[in-house]
């Protein structure tokens, strides 16, 4: 078999034997390549079991919508590998640029980013067309191993959820042509957010609630900079409005929810640079919902119609030094300072003092290797009614590998 | 809508009057304004994104640096992917195409010159290489006058009008660079052969133009910070070398030159690396008078 095998070959004419091996060869296309892997190891007070049962009152729970508070990050207790983040940018053409970020998880995979930006926008625009994270606030836009802290602060967890406003649309930007760093955003989404809008209809009993018209969340942002000697501040108002359909078919009693939600937000960061490697950031974020509309419940045959609205506020704010080239320590602190929700004309009665303060203490042993201790004590989430502090540690690992992308202030 | 047509009428009217202002150019490293200074005098507006006495790795990419950038006419850099840490983001920010890589108004200095220790092949785990090529050329005197053509050339490009003006100020630079070329060379001629240690690998381009030997860097390898075992064998190999002088540049910490000079013969020379690195280095001239002097004055 073999014998014949080689007999065969060696009759074949062999071509390729001068001259450029692929004269068609597009490897010189290849885009920039990156790939980042985040891991942990997690110990915390509570079982697994028992931490995915919290609830945040007002946010979710059985009293309005149920679900989890936690999400994929640092899930369990012991080791977890968090996400791993593909990363492709290249020109397209000389119009745009294309880049896509594909986040891997154990159980699959999700295309969290992928959109075309203008080259050649006259006048100061900037064009973004696809799927891409909103410019809201300070931190959306900024990828998970971008930010200091292993998990989003307390509101965006709560308003916007673990990945953030993440969503299909346009976005049109404009730096002004003055002095000091000014920009204005514009951005039409479809506002498919679960935490805070979404736009699929749905029936609950004999109650069946129509898709709100998609596209239907409108992004504006305003942010601006100036510098005194080595001190940058950076400071910027963020507006979210969109209609909201949310539900939850499966409980005992199911719960559905329709209306429209304002999402404000405003930020402030100052920055201290002491030398090339190390400074002292304080940074802070006040993020207010304004929710209003109907909840849909049913039980046995009965519809249940009742407006509703939610009026809840939050901030965090942290202080990170970075006082050597590989080392960092931080601290934040988060808190809920309204939580105001009515339902049928009733204000229902809930805590406002949600609060969680996290620690970190960082080496990063070069720019694309890092790992992050973090300690974290939250008092934000309910067990049978009943307040249940988390205490937890976590010891995060972050390696990027490949092209990758130098990060913005 | 109607807010966004007033937001584009304001941004015409402000285009407009701006037409006739001078050229405004954005340069990454103040050895470089050096030079734009020295031949477009204060016909240009200039901008400067990093400080001398920063790390040419490591600057900070303020907004504020986006606005500047969003007007610029001109960005000039050193290139070599010196400036990929933070210079990227910013321009990709600043929507100003007129300045994109490979756009008129964009000017890369290192396709200027050859550059030294190009790598075969690159891989992070030899720290922070630069595919390109070394890219600190602007250390070694000779480089300057191409340097200086080269943006002559693109500000004739961009500024006609101006142009006699930028020919007769670098025919002028040339004439007195010439001068100085040769009484630095004259006072390097004993710097040849003499055994020399860095933190970084930095004066490279100084080190090949004068002869001198580089016998190991304080770091093991490029941007990764000294270690023991590393700093051990160093001081070894400087005592059997012989090594003369320690070349520490101003932003990285001075205790590990200062610790290795103990343990052997060599002195510790803080050394500028570019204009504004000490507060007596006012322009290019500075530079190398400053770097000269301290290498060949003794002790």
């Amino acid at each position: 078999m073999w014998v014949l095998l080689w007999v065969v070959l060696g009759f074949l004419p062999l071509y390729g034997q001068s001259g450029s091996m692929n004269p068609f060869s597009n490897a010189a296309f290849v885009p920039d390549i990156s790939f980042i892997a985040s891991s942990s190891y997690v110990w915390r007070d509570v079982s697994d079991e028992r931490y995915h049962q919290l609830e945040v009152p007002g946010f979710f729970c059985q009293c309005f919508l149920p679900g989890e508070v936690q999400g994929e990050l640092h899930r369990d207790a012991g080791f977890n590998f968090n996400y791993g983040e593909l990363n492709l940018y290249a020109a397209v053409d000389p119009y745009f640029d294309l880049s896509a970020t594909i986040s891997f998880h154990p159980e699959g995979a999700a295309l969290e980013e992928a959109y075309v930006k203008t080259r050649g926008l006259p006048g100061g625009f900037q064009l973004k067309i696809g799927r891409f994270r909103s410019a809201f606030g300070r931190l959306n836009a900024q990828h998970l191993h971008v930010q200091e802290f292993s998990r989003p602060p307390l509101p965006y967890q709560l308003f916007l959820g673990e990945e953030g406003l993440s969503e299909t649309g346009i976005h049109l930007d404009w730096v002004a042509p003055t002095d000091f760093y000014l920009l204005f955003v514009l951005e039409l989404l479809e506002g498919t957010n679960p935490f805070s809008f979404g736009n699929e209809g749905f029936q609950i009993g004999t109650s069946e609630v129509r898709s709100a018209s998609a596209p239907g969340l409108w992004v504006g942002t305003v942010k601006t900079s100036v510098d005194i000697g080595d001190l940058s501040l950076l400071t910027g108002v963020s507006y979210a409005r969109g209609s909201t359909r949310a539900v939850a078919p499966d409980e005992v009693i199911p719960v559905g929810i329709s209306g429209v939600t304002n999402l404000w937000g405003i930020e402030l960061t100052a920055k201290y640079f002491l030398d090339s490697y190390r400074w002292v950031a304080l940074q802070s974020e006040y993020l207010v919902r304004m929710q209003r509309g109907t909840r849909y419940t049913a039980q046995d045959t009965l519809s249940v119609q009742q407006p509703f609205s939610r009026s809840q506020g939050g901030l965090y704010a942290q202080l990170v030094w970075r006082f050597h080239r590989r080392w960092a320590a931080g601290i934040q602190y988060n808190v809920l300072l309204q939580n105001t929700v009515e339902l049928a004309s009733q204000s229902l009665p809930l805590p406002s003092d949600l609060s969680s303060y996290r620690l970190m203490l960082e080496y990063d042993p070069s720019e694309y290797s890092r790992f992050r201790l973090q300690g974290e004590w939250d008092r934000s989430g309910f067990w049978e009614q009943r307040r249940q502090p988390v205490w937890q540690v976590l010891l995060e690992a972050i390696f990027a590998i490949g092209a990758h992308g130098a990060h913005p202030f | 809508m109607q807010r966004f047509f007033v937001a584009f009428w304001i941004a015409g009217v402000i285009t407009a009057t701006v037409v006739a202002a001078p050229l405004r150019v954005v340069v990454s490293y103040p050895w470089i304004r050096s030079l734009v200074e020295e031949i477009a005098d204060d016909q240009v507006s200039l901008y400067t994104l990093a400080k001398g006495s920063e790390d040419p790795h490591f600057v900070v990419p303020k907004p504020s640096h986006i606005a500047k950038l969003r007007k610029a006419d001109l960005l000039i850099i050193q290139g070599a992917s010196l400036e990929i840490g933070f210079l990227p983001p910013l321009v990709r920010q600043a929507n100003n195409p007129v300045i994109f890589p490979g756009n008129r108004g964009f000017l890369d200095l290192s396709t200027a010159v050859s550059l030294i220790e190009q790598p075969q092949a690159v891989s992070r785990a030899a720290g922070d290489v630069h595919p390109q090529g070394h890219p600190h050329y602007h250390l070694d005197p000779h480089n300057i006058p191409v340097l200086a053509r080269t943006i002559e050339t693109k500000l004739c490009d961009l500024d006609p009008d101006h142009c006699p003006l930028y020919r007769k100020r670098l025919e002028d630079f040339l004439r007195r660079w010439q001068a100085k070329l040769q009484q630095w060379d004259q006072q390097c001629a004993s710097l040849k052969g003499a055994k020399v240690v860095t933190y970084h690998k930095l004066y490279d381009y100084f080190l090949r133009r004068y002869g001198m030997q580089l016998v190991g860097t304080l770091e093991p390898l490029p941007g990764i910070s000294p270690s023991a075992k590393h700093l051990i064998q160093l001081i070894q190999q400087m005592r059997a070398a012989k090594v003369r002088w320690i070349l520490q540049d101003v932003y990285h910490e001075q205790k590990t030159a200062r610790y290795v000079a103990s343990k052997t013969q060599a002195t510790v020379k803080v050394l500028p690396h570019d204009v504004g690195a000490l507060p007596t280095i006012h322009s290019i001239f500075d530079l190398f008078d400053y770097i000269v002097k301290q290498l060949t004055v003794q002790p």
